[in-house]
């Protein structure tokens, strides 16, 4: 039996140990905003924060967020929508959408370390996240937007 | 031939369990669809659905990211009078209704066609439910309907001040006979040609959308289908011992061409997969390889190909011409990876079958669930999901061939799922295509003649004659791939089998007196499909570079040269003359940095693309900027235009610098991104978007903005290396 919190919630899983974190979010606990892209920590699409940390949901077996805090997309923003979202829905982000979960979860992570990103520390920190509908210079530009609003909101 | 009205009541009779709802449907649309068969058996389910409390607009089309959910209801927004966010919008079961306005012969999303389909037949639903709701209230408040105005889904009568919303009155409404619609005054337009925020945006940031890969039915097994490596092999034999006792594992089925584990869970089939032990017979394309198709089609070049476009005569030009160039260009297949990996849900019983698809064709879908299990059409329910990423992938319907299958067979819902490393080498790919090119100047440095010769496969040629059978695994039985097989004339009528492989090269549109364009048909057995913006994804490279290397031949600055060459082509050279102006092409790119131009016109629209490039002395390429401008006519939603032209720039710079699938011992060598990379963050480039003013008929823009951006690119690096790059994906460290 593995304990851990996702999204402020203690849960215990008994499920095999070795067993992605991605498939336990998904298909234990039913939250299905973390996306499977690519299963190799590849593409980004299962983006979650372990610790307020992005990590890649594919890669990381249960066994290993024992006693750790996990936040999902369904995590973020429980009083509403977090700046992040809202710089995404202002710079119209999202097309297919399907990998925007993991970018904003990765956004979310950078801004809390970075309040004033440059170009350059964007690149670093979304490099791993893939959208093949190419949504990346609305990414850039809704993240800018967040940093400028999470300092006067 | 039916009866119109009879048909007519027959729709509407077949919708009053929804009672007090008013329907509009197609018979406002075309007459075609009651004059057909089909409708028949059609349901009752069309665009519009009016009740008491909710608005739905039943989208026909697939949202795949293309953000046609949000074009649409703005259409219908706008004519029905009603506010967007007071649209339900529910996504269309499949039916043949559906084809009514869809040219492409099926209830299927492609070709840059869902605006141009849709936007006027939507407009006359729109606009005659509001004229009828407006009669009914006039007839309950016995008012002249001339003096009724409308306003976010009310009625208003001013000067009795009677008001009420539309659901008031559907149930009045569905009474009365079909208006004729009164559409609203351009200048009055709330939504359409203003940039307009996505209705599906709230969802998708905050991870609420379900997409294919979300469906969940009570008691589903998940299946893990391990497919023969190579392309046409089969199962020579199975020991499953081991992965039949792994954990949570209920049945594996060798299916003679692949295997299925159905387990529990998603991961339990996957683990239990690989315990499987296999052997194949690997079959006719064991042998086959990516040097060996290539010496193949260098071999065909040789001799004549099947002429496509003929002006003039090209016979002993290139002795006249005062220089002659002669190239040949090369693009690789290319997979689709969309980033949703291919999935469906099915649940068949003896008499129903209802299936859950990521899919851009449930028309096609329709089809091959009919072959797969003898049902009617009104037995089996074709649910769209959301769909993460389509790209033509999507048009093929081989995964839910194989979950209908798993789901009859074993009678309980199956999902299948894929892998991103099946979905690499299990594509349907962009085909492969070798070019060679031989063009010529006369004294003025104008073309004297211009020779391409195609050579690789066509799409409608696996699609076509085999047809269904080519869109479901090989391991489906011949009687279905047969019986399905009649069904393709429906689906893609009109078009000739070599359409797609010439797209792009026939139509070029310079002046040029003397022309040949001819092709090889040459299908080494690798699958191939539709891929955004099909043949002009890769012959817009050739075209658009070959006219630069005459250019050069010539001594011109390439946008002159392309500007006097289209003269005659008012709409190519408006989007050129764009671009040229907006990357200030007359004036010195900064230092260090190059430019290159391309133009192409395709699914009726047009597009220029101009690139800021430059390149590190290890040869590392990098892409600053591009500039973009279309015409498609008249816009719905501007801003949808722009994203759709950003995100076929950045997909058209994955082909261009990355994308290569090869083929090995008659196999995919490519399984995820990190060996067959796209395009990241860090290597996007700024990109402006111009949109052209224009009247013409509307046309779509979801692929045109694809194939300019390859050649454009090839052309700055030539500009800054003096060296001309003929294959995809470009590269200057292994000249
Ligand atoms: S699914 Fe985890 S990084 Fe791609
Ligand atoms: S929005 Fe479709 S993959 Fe990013």
């Amino acid at each position: 039996m593995i304990s851990f919190t996702i999204n402020g919630e203690s849960k215990s899983s008994d499920v095999d140990p070795e067993t992605p974190l991605l498939w336990v979010i998904r298909d234990h606990i039913g939250l299905q905003g973390t996306k499977f892209g690519c299963g190799m920590a590849l593409c980004g699409a299962c983006t979650v924060h372990m610790n307020g940390d992005p990590i890649r949901s594919c890669s990381v077996p249960l066994s290993a967020v024992s006693g750790q805090k996990i936040t999902t997309i369904e995590g973020l923003g429980k009083n509403g929508l977090t700046e992040v979202q809202k710089a995404w829905l202002e710079h119209g982000v999202p097309q297919c959408g399907y990998c925007q979960s993991g970018q904003i979860m990765s956004a979310t992570a950078l801004l809390a370390k970075n309040p004033n990103p440059s170009d350059d520390d964007i690149d670093t920190a979304m490099s791993g996240n893939i959208c093949r509908c190419g949504t990346y210079p609305r990414i850039r530009a809704a993240i800018h937007t967040a940093a400028k609003n999470m300092k006067h909101p | 031939m039916l009866d119109q009205n009879i048909s007519r009541r027959n729709f509407l009779q077949g919708t009053a369990a929804t009672a007090a709802s008013l329907i509009v449907g197609i018979d406002l649309v075309t007459d075609k669809a009651f004059a057909s068969e089909t409708l028949v058996m059609s349901l009752p389910n069309p665009w519009l659905r009016i009740d008491s409390d909710s608005i739905t607009f039943v989208l026909d089309k697939t949202e795949m990211g293309q953000g046609i959910n949000t074009a649409l209801a703005m259409i219908v927004a706008e004519e029905l009078d009603v506010d967007l966010e007071q649209l339900t919008i529910e996504n269309a079961i499949a039916d043949r209704i559906y084809t009514t306005h869809n040219d492409l012969g099926a209830q299927m999303t492609g070709g840059s066609s869902s605006v141009r389909n849709s936007w006027q037949p939507l407009k006359k639903i729109a606009a005659t439910a509001r004229q009828m709701l407006i009669q009914a209230a006039a007839k309950e408040w016995n008012v002249d309907p001339a003096e009724c105005r409308t306003a976010s889904g009310m009625i208003y009568h001013d000067k009795t001040a009677k008001k009420g919303p539309y659901g008031t009155f559907a149930g009045a409404a569905r009474k009365l006979p079909v208006p004729a619609p009164q559409f609203k005054d351009p200048a009055t337009y709330r939504y359409v040609a203003k940039a307009t925020k996505r209705v599906d945006g709230h969802a998708k940031v905050t991870g609420q959308t379900k997409y294919g890969i979300d469906t969940v039915i009570p008691g589903m097994l998940s299946a893990t289908i391990v497919r023969c490596p190579v392309f046409g092999g089969n199962v020579k034999s199975l020991h499953d011992k081991q992965a039949k006792a792994s954990p949570g594992v209920k049945h594996i089925i060798n299916t003679g061409t692949s295997v299925a584990v159905l387990a529990d869970t998603y991961w339990q089939a996957r683990q239990a997969a690989k315990l499987l032990t296999i052997t194949w017979y690997d079959g006719e394309l064991a042998g086959l390889s990516s040097d060996k198709i290539r010496q193949e089609f260098i071999e065909l070049a040789k001799k004549d190909g099947k002429v496509t476009r003929e002006d003039g005569d090209v016979k002993n030009k290139d002795k006249l011409a005062v220089k002659t160039i002669d190239a040949v260009y090369e693009t690789p297949y290319l997979a689709h990876a969309t980033m949703e990996p291919q999935n469906c849900v099915a649940r068949v019983t003896s008499d129903s079958c209802e299936v859950w698809a990521p899919t851009q064709t449930p028309g096609v879908c329709m089809e091959v669930v009919r072959g797969i299990t003898g049902l009617a059409a009104s037995k089996i329910k074709i649910h769209t999901t959301a769909i993460g990423g389509g790209f033509g992938r999507r048009l093929v319907a081989d995964y839910v061939a194989e979950a209908v299958t798993l789901a009859k067979e074993v009678n309980v819902p199956v999902r299948v799922l894929w892998s991103r490393e099946e979905d690499m080498r299990h594509d349907f790919y962009r085909p492969i295509s070798y070019n060679v090119m031989s063009g010529g100047i006369d004294q003025t440095g104008n073309p004297l003649f211009w020779k391409h010769r195609v050579i690789g496969p066509a799409i409608l040629a696996q699609f076509l004659p085999h047809a269904i059978g080519a869109m479901i695994p090989p391991w489906m039985p011949p009687s279905v791939s047969k019986l399905l097989g009649k069904f393709t004339g429906f689906t893609f009528h009109g078009l000739k089998v070599d359409d797609t492989s010439t797209e792009g090269a026939k139509d070029i549109p310079y002046k040029v007196p003397n022309i040949l364009v001819d092709y090889h048909y040459a299908d080494p057995g690798v699958p191939v499909g539709f891929w955004r913006s099909v043949g002009h994804s890769h012959q817009a490279f050739m075209v658009e570079s070959f006219i630069d290397e005459l250019a050069n031949l010539a001594g011109k600055d390439p946008y002159i040269y392309r500007r006097e060459l289209l003269a005659d082509q008012p709409r190519n050279l408006g989007v050129l003359d764009r671009v040229a102006k907006e990357i200030n092409w007359s004036s010195p790119a900064p230092k260090g940095i190059f430019r290159g131009i391309a133009q192409h016109a395709c699914f009726g629209s047009f597009c220029a693309e101009a690139v800021e490039a430059s390149v590190s002395e290890s040869g590392d390429i990098k892409v600053h900027r591009v500039v973009a401008a279309i015409d498609c006519g008249p816009v719905v939603n501007p801003d949808g235009v722009r994203a759709q032209l950003e995100s076929a720039i950045i997909f058209g710079l994955s082909a261009a610098l990355k994308g290569e699938i090869t083929i090995e011992n008659g196999q995919v060598k490519q399984s995820n991104f990190h060996d067959y990379a796209v395009l990241r963050i860090n290597e996007t480039p700024k990109i402006e978007t111009h949109i052209i003013e224009s009247t013409e008929p509307v046309t779509g823009v979801g692929e045109p903005g694809l194939p300019p951006v390859a050649p454009a690119l090839a052309n700055a690096l030539f500009a800054a290396t003096g060296k001309r790059l003929r294959k995809l994906p470009l590269s200057l460290n292994n000249l």
